[in-house]
């Protein structure tokens, strides 16, 4: 079986995630209208974020394995 | 496990259980180390906490069989847990109504950091079998 192997940084994930910044404005508002503490929502955000380490996702069809290794 | 131990014999020197029971007990109590040393676990208390959340499923599709394999960190279940203090309190009154609707006895607002550890600490016998056609989906914690 061939299997590759794709190991996705912590860094590369937050990086690729960053242009959501441009969102942060409308969450900030959308939170204030809700009633949610906006910097308690984006601290738990992050630390949803953070916890993505370590998770792995192999898929395997035929002859052919990836597995995705966010470290 | 000298806490074991001292546990047994304090058993013993109240009179709860006899020398035989306490001999075993004392037995089963040395054996647990070596074979966890042996297995090459790093765990070092009685009871090693689950790490991981495991999702395997199996589909026997046309195309051939097709594997996937999906290991979550604990942590992230945590944090997602936490994720629910952020749902408005009529919000999650609406929630709890609609699981009590549909017969799942249910309240989100019982959810705390205390009872989520506790939660997650018994999660590592769970394990969730679905054997349904040509799909196998297991769930279970490691």
């Amino acid at each position: 079986m061939r299997r590759y192997t794709v190991g996705v940084p912590f860094v590369l994930l937050v990086f690729l995630l960053s242009p959501l910044a441009i969102l942060a404005p409308v969450a900030f508002v959308a939170c204030m209208v809700v009633g949610v503490d906006p910097i308690e929502a984006f601290r738990l955000l992050w630390r949803v974020l953070t916890a993505l380490r370590g998770t792995d996702v192999e898929v395997s069809k035929r002859n052919r394995s990836v597995l995705v290794h966010i470290s | 496990m000298n806490e074991n131990r001292r546990k047994i014999l304090e058993m013993l020197a109240t009179g709860k259980i006899t020398a035989e029971e306490a001999e075993r007990l004392l037995a089963a109590v040395e054996k647990a180390p070596e074979s966890s040393a042996g297995g090459g676990g790093t765990g070092s208390g009685p009871a090693r906490k689950p790490q991981f959340l495991r999702v395997l499923v199996e589909d026997e599709g046309r195309k051939g069989p097709t594997k996937v394999n999906v290991r979550v960190p604990m942590q992230l279940l945590r944090a997602g847990v936490r994720l629910a203090s952020l749902i408005p309190p009529e919000a999650r009154d609406r929630v709890n109504a609609q699981l009590h609707r549909e017969g799942v006895p249910f309240d989100l607002n019982q959810i705390t950091p205390d009872n989520l550890e506790e939660l997650v600490e018994h999660l590592d016998a769970f394990t969730l079998d679905i054997d349904e056609h040509n799909t196998k989906v297991r769930l279970f914690c490691e």
